[in-house]
């Protein structure tokens, strides 16, 4: 009974979300109060209906039913329980269904929590997540349904794909949901906002929470992306330039342009043009990544089974949304008041800079993400645009933004004083600088680009902190008086710095990959191996059952000096149900660097092929990553208004020659 | 039950609808919320004035700028609800929209009548028959001589894949009952499954035995052709299965599958790749799978050998694949070809034939890079890599 009515609840969400997009637009439209409150009711019950189905579906899932065609071809009846559950999402159909499912949740709790909402604007946005939702449901229950049937039920099923089966299944994919079908309801606010005709700093306050809870998903979900693509596919690498992994990066980068934006908006009423624009960008570009993923254009783990007629539903969902969005800004930008005035250096004029770059940034993933495809459909030519690329045009691009970004927490708001800005990052410019020096005289002849990448996160790192540091210590004051200072620092600035310093975390580890180590040999059982500071020996090959595979097992251990500082075992499994070897790396975190061993093919004489690498400081790039989501957190938990405060400049009778202090 | 879990599902949601139009709500907050967020900056500016935090020279300006905004505001107003009458017409037209839609669009999807059926529900069923199998196979063994518990228990190893249990059975069954075509060409088939859909010398030697005694037994005739086949000759095999199709009884339910298998002589396997990937899985009763239509991606060849009875799926796929291979060998210029040829043998668990298909292909196509390239990335996918 549970599939049944799990799919009529399916279509029943269907049929609220017609009345969700239709119903409170009329009333916002009207401003007929009886109209609009039928929007929180029918987001909640379609949210509701949504999650019903979608329990259904796992509860399938969960107890094998091979009644439904989604849980015969995605599962086994051995499966531990976690991948079962993870299976639900591990295939086209179910994924969709989450992404429904999150976007609903993002509807429910605009209308659960949005209470101080004026409601004319959060009538029209929950009108406008109702059409995305109305577009999505009728595509999953007419090409993708997951609730599809099996007459007469076979006894097993046919695996999840062994790639698939991992930790990282459960994770990845709802976090990365959660951010990037989270903007969706930002998208919603902003085309409400030009439907209603109301853009101020109001709706900015509404919109930067939603903004900043779907950037620190997406953000986690990225990085979980590409630690789980870093230890399962045996490379050794963590981002490849992969159109999919693009797909996640554009709206993160327009996310973040966005994220700085509606705090412009919400203490200046700046940057009006620009937020709309980022708002509507970043769902576009998650939109397009659906395509790209779900329509079949490209081949990878991401894409499950393709069908045509799926990429043309997709294809007419993307020009409805994003040329109607785009057709509905060019319509109404126009009458966008424009709102507070700022001077080229001030803390806004800063904000107009990392909007461009990071426009700039994604413009150009855009551009060697969809060129090849393009390339490929009109004249059959396939070319790859991979890391070259990217470092050539991407790299530039970061450089300048990655410098420019600690002077925008030490500007002003309103007018700035760049000397001012420089004096207060001095002593995070003279660290980086000498941490760079150093590192290139020290290690001559090695990778010239590392040590200036470390030099510059070191410098991003200080900058972030010393700009926290002083506007908590602005001059000598005794300890006591620090703490509270400390203390009473709002969170969204702590949130800011912490963030900032994630990056600056991140770059380190990225900057340290120059210095890593790898080898790829075919090596005997107790013959050892030299890997940077350490040296490691497979002592042993043993074969192991698994649940639904059979592995073969080596048992390997990290030396230091003589010592064994670690053991770790990486395998080979076959997964007998779709014959299909799987590597599973074995990873050990030394100080902040890892120990990776992937294995390959044995041969007859007893060698077989390995990827051994040392890699320092790796684990950096997903600590920053984590970092910047907690600061992202930290922001969101700071509700407190916003008000920019433009100050005059210092009297020069002011207590000696000092740096001036921004505003909070 | 079903129905009226629909119906209690159908109420709530067309209560979400109708609620909250039936039931206006006052219009009085609403311009309220609007302004209610500049009146709030204008008294967080004021209290970090009284804090000292801010100087009031500096928020003068400020405090203008948010004033202006709060005016801006306060201009909008809301309408009050519509009358009564119209309001009930519009969720009475809501409501039945709700409906309509859910209901037009499960009759189209929906399988109302299909219970749930998971798994453990339906193993109790599934212990009963180990079990019974544990118990004649003990009873076998006491009484090796009982024919009539031979005969349940060969077709049913041939189910279960134990084709080496199935072969014994078939020989004790000649052996207690005594020789007959039909018992002789079931041991064929039992040989053919075994050397993983080989027509041996051994299963030849029986099929030809029991179509001494009776030419036209259709089973013996089959195998008889897939043995040509194996040996090269398509001519022959051609002959014999179209004269199985020439001499089929109406509706004989064999026709359509050798008719496939000569389709496949023309030159048409190409769906044999596919389809061995497909049919070589666990089979998880395809028969079944497909009662609703094929499954998505599931070619018609498939589909086809799919259809097959458990024994001969194996040699058909086989066949196919031979057959596939005997054309890339004449010509070599088809890189989708030995793509389907590699993954076949890989996926047969042929590791040798499908590194020296690799070989061939990669001689075969050495002027043409995309396609080695290709090559290399399905060695690469597959782990043939040396």
């Amino acid at each position: 009974m549970f599939i049944e009515t799990g799919h009529f609840a399916l279509v029943l969400a269907l049929a609220l979300a017609l009345v969700q997009s239709t119903l409170p637009l009329w009333g916002s439209v009207r401003r007929d109060l009886t109209l609009m409150g039928t929007a929180v009711p029918v987001a909640i019950g379609q949210f509701a209906l949504v999650a019903y189905s979608f329990a259904c579906l796992a509860e399938a899932h969960v107890v094998s039913d091979f009644s439904l065609v989604n849980v015969v071809e995605n599962t086994h009846s051995t499966q531990p329980l976690v991948y079962k559950i993870a299976s639900v999402w591990g295939n086209h159909e179910g994924s969709m269904l989450l992404w429904v499912l999150i976007l609903a949740l993002f509807g429910a709790s605009v209308a659960g929590f949005g209470r101080g909402i004026p409601m004319v604007l959060r009538s029209a946005t929950l009108a406008v997540q109702g059409w995305i939702a109305s577009a999505f449901l009728l595509f999953i229950l007419l090409t993708s349904d997951p609730f599809a049937r099996v007459a007469r039920p076979p006894i097993e099923g046919r695996d999840l794909n062994p790639i698939l089966q991992d930790l990282g299944l459960a994770i990845h994919p709802p976090l990365l949901y959660l951010g990037y079908v989270g903007f969706s309801i930002v998208f919603s606010f902003a085309a409400a906002a030009l439907i209603t005709g109301r853009v101020d700093a109001g709706w900015a306050r509404f919109v930067r929470p939603w903004a900043l809870l779907a950037w620190t998903f997406l953000t986690l979900g990225i990085a979980m992306g590409s630690y789980w693509a870093y230890y399962t596919l045996g490379w050794g690498g963590f981002w490849f330039w992969d159109p999919v992994e693009n797909a996640s990066l554009m709206p993160w980068l327009a996310g973040t342009a966005l994220l700085h934006c509606t705090s412009v908006m919400e203490k200046r009423e700046a940057l009006k043009v620009w937020t709309i624009f980022l708002a509507i960008t970043t769902f576009s570009l998650s939109l397009l990544g659906t395509f790209l993923v779900r329509s079949g254009v490209l081949t990878s783990v991401h894409s499950f089974a393709s069908d045509p007629t799926r990429g043309t539903f997709i294809l007419l969902i993307l020009a409805l949304f994003i040329g109607g969005s785009f057709a509905l800004y060019a319509w109404r930008a126009p009458m966008l008041r424009v709102g507070g005035i700022f001077a080229p250096v001030s803390r806004e004029g800063s904000l107009v800079f990392n909007n461009l770059f990071l426009s700039a940034c994604c413009a150009t993933v855009l551009v060697g993400t969809l060129y090849p495809l393009a390339l490929e459909a009109t004249t059959g030519q396939k070319i790859s645009v991979g890391a070259p690329f990217f470092n050539l045009t991407f790299g530039p691009l970061m450089v300048p933004l990655l410098f420019v970004m600690p002077f925008g927490p030490a500007l002003a708001w309103k007018r700035g004083d760049l000397l001012g800005a420089v004096q207060r990052l001095m002593v995070a410019l003279t660290v980086g600088l000498v941490i760079a020096v150093v590192l290139v005289a020290v290690t001559r002849g090695g990778p010239v680009l590392a040590p200036l990448g470390v030099g510059l996160a070191a410098y991003i790192i200080v900058g972030a902190l010393s700009d926290v540091a002083l506007r908590v210590r602005p001059r000598p004051m005794p300890l006591r008086t620090v703490v509270e200072r400390a203390a009473g620092l709002p969170r969204s600035a702590w949130g800011t710095a912490i963030a900032h310093a994630g990056m600056g975390v991140t770059l380190l580890g990225l900057a340290a990959t120059g210095w890593g180590v790898e080898r790829i040999a075919a090596v005997h059982p107790g013959q050892p191996v030299d890997l940077g500071p350490y040296s490691v020996t497979i002592t042993a090959l043993v074969p192991r059952p698994g649940p639904n595979y059979s592995e073969t097992l080596a048992q390997a251990v990290v030396m230091e000096g003589g010592r064994v500082v670690a053991e770790i075992t990486p395998a080979k499994r076959f997964f007998a149900t779709r014959q299909q070897t799987v590597a599973e790396a074995g990873i050990v975190t030394l100080g902040l660097g890892q120990v990776y061993v992937s294995l390959g093919d044995q041969h007859p004489d007893g060698t077989i092929d390995t990827r051994m690498f040392w890699k320092p400081l790796v684990s950096l790039i997903w600590g920053g990553a984590l970092v910047m989501a907690f600061g992202g957190l930290l922001s969101l938990s700071d509700r407190r208004l916003r008000i920019g405060v433009a100050f005059r400049r210092p009297r020069p009778a002011a207590a000696g020659p000092r740096p001036p202090v921004p505003a909070e | 039950m079903v129905w009226l879990a629909f119906a209690f599902m159908a109420a709530a949601a067309v209560l979400c609808v109708s609620w909250p139009l039936l039931r206006p709500r006052e219009a009085a907050a609403e311009g309220a919320t609007d302004t209610a967020f500049y009146r709030d900056q204008l008294r967080e500016l004021a209290s970090d004035v009284d804090r000292g935090i801010l100087r009031p020279a500096d928020v003068a300006a400020t405090r203008a700028e948010l004033g202006r905004r709060l005016i801006q505001a306060s201009e909008t107003t809301g309408r009050a609800p519509g009358a009564p009458r119209r309001r009930v017409a519009t969720a009475a037209a809501a409501g039945a929209l709700v409906v309509a839609v859910a209901a037009g669009l499960y009759a189209e999807v929906g399988h109302p009548g299909q219970p749930d059926a998971p798994l453990a529900a339906r193993e109790t069923g599934q212990t009963d028959f180990a079990t019974a199998i544990a118990k004649i196979e003990a009873h076998l063994a006491s009484d090796p001589n009982d024919g009539r518990g031979l005969e349940i228990m060969a077709p049913v190893y041939m189910k279960m894949g134990r084709f080496d249990d199935a072969v014994r059975t078939y020989r004790d069954i000649i052996r207690v009952r005594g020789r007959s075509p039909s018992r002789e060409a079931e041991l064929g088939q039992a040989l053919v499954m075994q050397a993983d859909g080989v027509v041996t010398g051994d299963a030849r030697q029986v099929f030809d035995a029991a179509l001494k005694d009776d030419p036209v037994l259709p089973q013996a005739r089959f195998f008889e052709g897939l043995a040509s086949l194996q040996d090269g000759d398509k001519a022959k095999a051609r002959a014999t299965w179209e004269a199985l199709i020439r001499e089929a009884p109406p509706e004989a339910p064999y026709t359509k599958i050798v008719r496939e298998r000569v389709a496949e002589l023309d030159g048409a396997p190409a769906r044999g790749g596919a389809a061995v990937a497909r049919a070589t899985g666990p089979a998880p009763d395809p028969a079944g799978a497909a009662a609703r239509g094929p499954l998505p991606g599931m070619p018609a060849g498939a589909a086809a050998i799919a259809s097959l009875p458990a024994g001969q799926q194996q040699a058909a796929i086989r066949g196919m694949v031979d057959g596939l291979a005997a054309r890339l060998a004449e010509n070599g210029q088809d890189g989708a070809g030995w793509l389907r040829l590699v993954r076949a043998y890989r996926v047969l668990g042929e590791q040798d034939k499908a590194v020296k298909a690799l070989a061939d292909a990669r001689r075969a196509l050495a002027g043409d890079p995309q396609a080695t390239g290709e090559l290399d990335r399905l060695a690469h996918e597959l782990g043939l890599e040396s």
